[in-house]
């Protein structure tokens, strides 16, 4: 056999499909190459290497490690997870996809509206920060606020002029302020610790504020609810309107109402809000949890004491006076902690007084104090009452000793 | 699996079917990272260019469109994808150039031989000739041989036309037989008391 066709007969077996095919579905190669050698002996290294060729580069294929394998499959499959909008790009022609969409933005721009300005505009604006907290402010519908020169000022919100009208025993100031009831724009009242004031909102409720007090409310009320968010302590009195009830609301309690007389005391740095009942009905509910909040209703005489620590309310009979007679300038209190009385009377003095000891802090002491006394007067009446003495630190500070 | 139901995967996976790629990616994935393998000797490379290849038909799942060789859409992802990483990296230039550019290969079989160790046996000399092609003449005959895919297959992959594609796997398959011939010219020699009965391909 020429050299020429010998060549050539490797290549034609390589390019036969079907010799390729008979040593890829060989059941045993080796008889097979046998065979064939056996019957054109000619042939034989040609048909060892075209056999071998096809047999190694049939076996050729290598497994990627299970490692590399399971890592890209969970890579695609984290991918995958990402885009679940290309199903919807597949699934929908393009004008249901458009009409789709807008659907969308209002839907979700309609939650963002409701949930800012319908659901719950207060509790948001009541959360604001306003610059110079340290004097008394009206906060108006269009955002910008008007600073109260005098202590003890009535703010009169129940004119249909949109107008508040701001009096005390000097004078009398008249600002302008929308009462649009569309966008129920939020006003806001914020007491100093060392004041005092009245508000008297749209609907004829009067609310006395304690010093160191915020409260936020509509400039007129709408919808099926009066609401207002209280920071601080507040004497309420409401006016009567079986179809819409009132509600405060804190940080840690709601007190809704139809139309009575209470005392709410939400300081935050006290750790407990109080809500005592003059006269009427109120439900006092809990909104630690989700769902199922704990409620409590109150007759006359009665407190509702939340614990923010405890989370939970403590329903007992109380001395009324000694809750509501912070709004004639009086602080009565009976077998409260030295700290507390302190903390009292801090805000309504507006100066830093300090407690030596924990002991003497927790110290329990009874009495009454003339808020409109002179402060030095209070200091030495409480520094008596624990039978101790104070100092007054060259920075003002106060120190209370044993 | 074959290629009608990778087909069928396909299309579900381009109507929104996710299961459907993953399937695909598991009916694929060792052959790809075969393939891949043989135009490039970089495991982890090989390993991010076939993730890479199904992270974008994710993205662009809706503009691909249904394609009868699904097989082949994958081995030419592939194919890309790693010559694109090659470039960029810039760092293998030669196998690109291997992969990419002329064909003008001059074995120089006597040294490869004698470089070799396998020669041993007739499988391992064959499985040396043909490690030691160029990269465009080993990869036809790894896509021919090892994952049998036929003349237009192979033409679609490459993206070539089918006549070079015929031409392309005859000169490789010429290298070969010369580089088994000049092998085996040098077995006889050596191994001669072995083989005494054959003469080599002359």
């Amino acid at each position: 056999m020429s050299k020429h066709s010998n060549k050539t007969d490797f290549l034609s077996l390589v390019q036969d499909e079907n010799f390729i095919q008979l040593v890829i579905d060989a059941e045993n190669p080796n008889e097979l190459l046998k065979e064939l050698q056996t019957a054109t002996p000619d042939q034989s290294d040609a048909l060892q290497y075209a056999f071998e060729f096809i047999s190694v580069n049939h076996g050729n294929k290598i497994k990627m490690s299970p490692e590399d394998y399971n890592q890209v499959l969970s890579n695609i499959l984290l991918h995958l997870k990402k885009k679940p909008k290309n199903r919807f790009y597949q699934l929908f022609p393009l004008p249901l996809r458009i009409a789709a969409s807008i659907l969308l933005i209002l839907a979700i721009s309609s939650i963002v509206v409701y949930r800012q300005f319908e659901k719950d505009p207060l509790t948001k604006f009541a959360q604001i920060q306003h610059e110079g907290e340290n004097q008394a402010l009206i906060v108006l519908s269009d955002g910008t606020t008007k600073v109260l020169k005098n202590n003890d000022s009535f703010i009169d919100y129940s004119s249909n002029k949109g107008e508040v009208v701001v009096k005390n025993t000097e004078e009398e100031e008249r600002i302008g302020n929308s009462r649009n009831e569309k966008n129920a724009a939020m006003n806001q009242v914020v007491v100093p610790y060392g004041q005092r004031h009245k508000v008297l909102l749209s609907d004829g409720t009067l609310v006395q504020l304690n010093a160191g007090s915020r409260l936020t409310f509509p400039a007129a009320f709408s919808g099926k609810t009066r609401e207002v968010y209280l920071k601080g302590e507040g004497f309420f009195e409401v006016s009567e309107n079986v179809k819409q009830p009132f509600i405060v609301k804190t940080d840690h309690i709601d007190i809704k109402v139809l139309g009575t007389t209470f005392n709410v005391s939400a300081y935050e740095d006290e750790g407990s809000v109080a809500t005592v009942l003059v006269e009427g009905k109120v439900n006092v509910s809990q909104k630690d949890k989700l769902l199922a909040n704990e409620e409590f209703t109150l007759t006359p005489g009665q407190g509702c004491f939340y614990s923010v620590d405890a989370k939970n309310s403590v329903v007992r009979n109380v001395d009324i006076m000694e809750h509501v007679l912070w709004k004639e300038g009086l602080f009565n209190f009976k077998d409260k902690p030295l700290r507390d009385v302190v903390s009292r009377v801090h805000k309504y003095f507006n100066r830093p007084i300090q407690i030596e000891s924990d002991k003497l802090a927790n110290t329990l002491v009874s009495g009454k104090l003339v808020l409109s006394d002179d402060l030095t007067e209070v200091i030495e009446y409480l520094s008596k009452t624990v039978e101790g003495k104070y100092e007054v630190k060259p920075d003002g500070l106060i120190v209370l000793k044993q | 699996m074959n290629e009608k139901s990778r087909n069928d995967l396909w299309v579900k996976f381009i109507a929104g079917d996710n299961d459907a790629l993953s399937s695909l990616y598991k009916e694929s994935a060792h052959d790809l990272f075969s393939y891949g393998m043989k135009i490039c000797k970089n495991e982890h490379l090989v390993k991010d260019c076939i993730q890479e290849v199904f992270i974008q038909m994710i993205d662009k799942r809706k503009n691909l469109l249904a394609t009868s060789r699904i097989h082949i859409y994958l081995f030419k992802s592939l194919r890309n994808k790693i010559i694109e990483v090659l470039r960029s990296e810039n760092r293998k230039q030669n196998i690109v150039n291997g992969l990419t550019g002329d064909d003008d290969f001059e074995p120089h079989a006597e040294q490869m031989i004698i470089n070799s160790e396998y020669v041993k046996s007739v499988s391992s000399i064959v499985y040396a000739a043909i490690s030691k092609l160029p990269h465009r003449q080993s990869e036809i005959i790894y896509l021919k041989y090892t994952e049998g895919l036929n003349y237009d297959e192979i033409a679609e992959l490459l993206q070539i036309d089918k006549a070079s594609a015929r031409t392309l796997l005859y000169r490789s398959l010429k290298t070969v037989k010369d580089l088994l011939g000049k092998k085996l010219l040098l077995l006889t020699v050596i191994f001669g008391s072995f083989f005494p009965q054959r003469s080599p391909l002359k």
